[in-house]
């Protein structure tokens, strides 16, 4: 097991390398001088030179490239063209909508997602699981910002449920903070809940073929405890695969919907950096989410250990 | 090991060289299955649901590249007609500053077929000589793999979104954009077509009578892992569809005087109550044209590659 | 002139239907307390008055800094931070006795040298301020409350000058304005009903009411008499997404929007609680045309660029309806009659593309792209460049149309080389002598030698009615050279919510003398 979870943990290197560099490649895609959008519209070429000097743009590109690394394993993202702040500041004052949407999605997702797919996988090929499965098929095929649109047109709209757009941060109270939060978050959520449940239900119908589930039937147990007891604590290894990685997917999901639904968050700080040519927020941002990526996807794999034993004898 | 993949069709195998970012799409680990009997044509055409698929594909190809013919003109403000509801003059209605709905909507069509088609040649032109390269060359499999996962490890619209900060609003960026975003997810898949490959006999035997690897690929490996990639191509497509309509509706896709579904949503937004026909059109579109992609890719997944998933039709919406 | 806000007969009858209008005469007494959240239309650029003619800078921080003059309700100067001023020396010397006890915000009590400072800051920075400082001999501190202003020759304006709230005079403390140079304010301490508290960008400013406020005894007038900050908190809250700014109204998140879609009146209308304010006229939308580099540095390519629109269209997509603009040529509104002029308008919406074509070939135009920025924070501003874009397309140019934020337009249109058109729109100015569309320095850089001249006059004269022939010649060379191109004049529609007494919707805004029922 010691193997795997180093195994697991060195493999993460080359990767944030990759994905370092590509962040440092993308800022000097840019046309134009770094140093001459940093420094502004206003400034004088001297006052170009000299931003240039501090920031070491003007050293070669290898070189920037390896103070760049050093930067990172800092911590430090540079600071904000238009923000004037610190990228991380900036960061962090808005990771609470962009968290709490991620966290309340995949409830709903999984809320939905899990029990539609066991259901279907238990009654296959009845009516009801080719109901499920095009009901999730269709839902797969709806961008989130679709759905985001016609669930204001409906609810918002039409019935007046819930307010049209905006977030209400959690420092007015935690209802209207929920209540703003609930159509985004359906957005995302069923969207990803029509994945979850199918492969929630392909990896039961795998596990309901194994034999140790014709032995159960064989030795007598009831339907309801072969297919809840036994398949289903089976199923659940790649379905928490998939669960991890919706996580994952919804925030990056949720750079989408947060402009249908005007919430200021990680997304609409991406948005407006790229509208702004800010790039060290572009880069900040970029970066934050692909280490959030793949850090889940980290646990993951070490989550294996838990529901997997075959791992642990690695 | 390869026993695993059907329990586990979505995981990452334990132990494996995949590293943890690269939990979307698995090894394949069986060669492709060569059947005998009908062929893959009338397999597809057998299942109800890809036919619905296909047609619903040939549609949007036919909108496409008739738009020219059947699309009126999508630019043309008809000031003083501006937000008007369906009618017979303008069949989905016009928009904030007057333009047909539908004119809108067609070309938009035109574009999508655009971006999807482009940024499928794009990726798997990189994609396939990435891949090959790399389950081909030991040595360079490492490094290529290394970068591709690097690439994978950012959700595809957050990728998107900087590449289109770093190169500016066009219909061409736009197309490089995503088909570098998806490059790396193609490599893959044909990486792993070629790594089973490569150890076929006949494989084996040409490298042995001293063929030149060259040949080797493109004569032998290459059209034996092209089912795999086949597969990919429909969803691709559909993923490129759905980023670019993104995108355009986030601001950072395509200019906003293009006709493209993402930016009349965009639009249609402010007028979501006054105007419901803005978002509800274009929706659907979007909607028909992904559901399409994805059962007809679905199909041939089923019937080309039952074992093999890739880029599947769950794995494209997650832009 | 402006109009108070009307409120709409149906609210009436609903609120006579509900017995409550008894009651809500009873309270019309204003009340102390409570947070405001005004609804703007993006970020602000900057802070610091002197440096931008950006009006939402104007709106936030014209709560914290003052001027020594401002309007009256009929736009005339009145004093506010000064106490009297005398003229002498054949109106060549201006002496003002400034008020005693003004405090700034920290703590500091106004004197001449902060007056002094500021006002020369003023002049090197601000366009009205570089415009009134060419008739300047110069500025000093007689004694501590005491400024003294030498002209080199006579002006008929310069009190309005020192009134004007956009890019104002406004007054900082010496200190402040010696260490900030030429850069950004970093404190921002004024001597308003008002003060700073913080700025967070992308979420809100934040200003509370300043308990020591040396309020004026006269009676409001206008902006000017006495200001009391009935709020204890005013918060300028960004919201691009012009939707949510009404619906946030609407909910009562916002208590005003700025800003609504012109075609949103008759929506507003039914919204129990929300009450539509117009401003009328808000401004004339432009394109401005880059002078001094680039394709439109050539005067038969910006004629070109003149004779090819159609006006009607372009406003209309703009403002949707169409008691919310006007095609009229005045660089003054028809609102105000001593200054109106129709100089010129043979060349103002020509609706003519043959002439374009003719002007471009002789000018050889060879379809270099024309980059025009906007942006859909100002909703009009996009969909006006998008029209035009149409018309200018259809009869020979090619126009690269670039979408940015507000904030971003302001500080790229700082670079001659960066862009050749971009949009906005010219705000109601009662004094032409400080008229931003007039002004060389401003970006554009229209400077024609004639017209220069005849602003420097325009600011000398003191009769009125040959100032208002100076303006007509002003009006007429705007034209033939085409210094900017209006587009239309429109008013603004914004949404209050109805608890909010005693605001007057107007394109400058003033949040002192409101309150929250």
């Amino acid at each position: 097991m010691k193997t795997y979870v180093a195994r697991r943990l060195l493999a993460l290197v080359p990767v944030a390398l990759v994905v370092a560099t590509v962040a440092f490649v993308l800022m000097h895609l840019a046309p134009g001088d770094p140093a001459s959008v940093i420094a502004g519209p206003d400034a004088s070429a001297d006052d170009v030179q000299k931003l240039s000097r501090q920031l070491g743009l003007d050293a070669p590109l290898p070189v920037q490239l390896v103070r760049w690394y050093g930067r990172l394993v800092r911590g430090d993202l540079g600071q904000s063209i238009f923000l004037r702040k610190p990228v991380t500041e900036a960061i962090l004052d808005r990771v609470e909508p962009t968290l709490l949407l991620t966290v309340f999605a995949i409830t709903i997702s999984v809320a939905i997602g899990v029990p539609a797919g066991v259901i279907s996988a238990r009654y296959h090929n009845s009516a009801t699981d080719q109901a499920f499965m095009m009901a999730a098929l269709v839902g797969v095929s709806i961008p989130n910002f679709l759905l985001g649109l016609l669930l204001i047109l409906c609810f918002s709209v039409w019935l007046g449920w819930f307010p049209v757009a905006g977030y209400s941060p959690l420092e007015y109270g935690y209802l209207k903070t929920l209540r703003s939060l609930v159509m985004p978050a359906f957005a995302l959520g069923l969207v990803q809940s029509a994945l979850i449940a199918r492969v929630a239900r392909s990896s039961m119908l795998d596990i309901l073929r194994e034999q140790f589930i014709t032995a159960g039937r064989a030795k007598g147990l009831s339907e309801r405890a072969v297919v809840y007891k036994h398949a289903l604590k089976n199923a659940m290894i790649p379905t928490v695969t998939i669960i991890g990685i919706s996580f994952a997917i919804l925030i990056s999901g949720a750079v989408v919907v947060e402009q249908v639904f005007n919430i200021p968050g990680l997304g609409r700080l991406i948005i407006s950096a790229v509208l702004r040519r800010d790039y060290p927020v572009i880069q900040g941002v970029v970066l934050c989410i692909a280490g959030i990526y793949m850090l889940i996807n980290l646990a993951v794999d070490l989550s294996y250990i838990v529901f997997d034993p075959r791992v642990r004898y690695q | 090991m390869s026993t695993e993949g059907a329990r586990r069709p979505l995981g990452v195998l334990p132990g494996s060289r995949e590293t943890a970012t690269a939990a979307i799409p698995p090894l394949a680990v069986d060669a492709p299955v060569r059947r005998r009997g009908p062929g893959w044509l009338t397999l597809l055409a057998r299942r109800k649901t890809t036919l619905i698929g296909a047609v619903l594909m040939l549609l949007m190809l036919a909108v496409g590249v008739l738009a020219p013919m059947i699309g009126g003109d999508p630019g043309h403000m008809d000031v003083a007609g501006r937000l008007k509801a369906p009618s017979r003059a303008h069949w989905l209605g016009t928009d904030d500053v007057g333009r047909d709905v539908w004119s809108r909507v067609i070309y938009g069509a035109r574009l999508s077929l655009l971006v999807g088609a482009a940024v499928v040649v794009f990726s798997f032109a990189v994609g396939v000589v990435c891949g090959m390269v790399a389950g081909y060359y030991r040595r360079l499999d490492n490094v290529v793999m290394r970068v591709m996962d690097g690439l994978m490890a950012f959700p595809a619209i957050v990728l998107a979104i900087a590449l289109m900060a770093a190169l500016g609003a066009s219909v061409v960026n736009v197309i490089v954009a995503i088909g570098v975003v998806y490059s790396p997810r193609v490599a893959r898949v044909v990486r792993g077509s070629v790594l089973v490959i490569r150890e076929t006999s006949y494989v084996e035997a040409a490298r042995a009578l001293g063929v030149a690897d060259l040949s080797v690929m493109t004569r032998h490996v290459l059209p034996n892992c092209l089912s795999p990639v086949i597969v990919q191509a429909s969803f691709v497509f559909a993923a490129a569809v759905l980023t670019e309509a993104a995108l355009s509706f986030l601001g950072v896709g395509v200019p906003p005087y293009v006709p493209s579904w993402g930016v009349i949503l965009a639009e249609g937004r402010l007028y979501i109550q006054q105007a419901p026909w803005l978002v509800i059109y274009p929706g659907v579109a979007i909607m028909l044209t992904i559901f399409g992609l994805n059962l007809f890719g679905d199909g041939l997944r089923d019937v080309l590659d039952p074992k093999i998933r890739g880029l599947t039709s769950e794995r494209q919406s997650q832009t | 002139m402006r109009h108070a806000f009307r409120v709409p007969a149906a609210l009436v009858m609903l609120l006579l239907s509900l017995g409550l209008v008894a009651p809500l005469a009873a309270q019309e007494q204003p009340r102390m307390g409570g947070v405001f959240k005004a609804a703007m239309i993006g970020e602000p650029p900057t802070l610091d008055l002197h440096k931008t003619t950006a009006v939402i800078v104007q709106q936030i921080t014209w709560h914290v800094y003052e001027t020594l003059y401002t309007y009256d309700k009929n736009y005339n100067a009145i004093p506010l931070l000064v106490e009297s001023h005398a003229v002498s020396d054949k109106g060549r010397t201006y002496t003002f006795k400034l008020r005693q006890g003004v405090k700034f915000h920290n703590g500091k009590e106004m004197t001449a040298a902060d007056v002094v400072a500021s006002l020369q800051r003023w002049g090197r920075l601000a366009t009205p301020g570089k415009q009134f400082w060419k008739n300047v001999e110069g500025v000093e501190a007689k004694d501590p409350s005491t400024v003294v202003i030498l002209l080199k020759d006579t002006s008929g304006a310069l009190l309005m000058g020192l009134a004007r709230p956009n890019n104002g005079a406004v007054i900082y403390p010496k200190e402040i304005v010696d260490a900030a140079g030429d850069n950004d304010v970093k404190d921002i301490i004024g001597t308003g009903p008002y003060r700073f508290i913080e700025h967070k960008p992308d979420r809100h400013v934040k200003l509370a009411r300043f308990k020591e406020y040396a309020a004026r005894s006269d009676a409001p007038d206008g902006f000017g008499g006495k200001r009391t900050a009935y709020l204890d908190e005013i918060l300028f809250v960004p919201v691009p997404d012009v939707a949510v700014r009404l619906a946030g109204v609407e909910t009562g998140e916002y208590q005003l929007g700025k800003q609504i879609q012109q075609d949103q009146l008759d929506r507003m209308k039914t919204m129990p609680g929300v009450v539509p304010g117009i401003i009328k006229p808000e401004g004339w939308s432009t394109a401005v045309l880059n002078h001094k580099q680039g394709v439109m540095s050539d005067r038969r390519i910006r004629q070109a660029f003149q004779a090819a629109l159609d006006m009607e269209p372009i406003m209309a997509a703009g403002f949707g309806n169409k008691a919310f603009y006007r095609i009229d040529p005045g660089m003054s509104f028809p609102e105000q009659p001593q200054w109106h002029s129709t100089a010129g308008g043979e060349l103002y919406n020509q609706k003519n593309p043959a002439k374009t074509k003719k002007l471009l070939q002789e000018a050889g135009y060879s379809g270099t792209p024309v980059r025009w920025i906007t942006t859909k924070e100002y909703q009009w501003m996009f969909k006006n460049a998008l029209v035009a874009k149409q018309q200018l397309e259809a009869a020979g140019f090619k126009i690269d149309l670039q979408v940015v934020d507000w904030a971003t337009l302001v500080q790229r249109r700082n670079k001659p080389e960066a862009w050749d058109v971009f949009s906005t729109g010219i705000t109601f100015n009662p004094e032409p002598a400080f008229s931003t569309a007039a002004a060389c320095g401003w970006p554009g850089w229209w400077c024609h030698e004639d017209k220069e001249q005849w602003m420097a006059a325009l600011g000398r004269e003191t009769d009125h009615k040959k100032r208002k022939a100076i303006w007509d010649k002003v009006q007429q060379i705007f034209y033939d050279d085409v210094g900017r191109v209006k587009l239309g004049d429109f008013f603004g529609l914004e949404a209050i919510r109805k608890e909010v007494h005693g605001y007057r919707p107007t394109n400058e805004m003033n949040l002192w003398n409101v309150w929250l029922k």
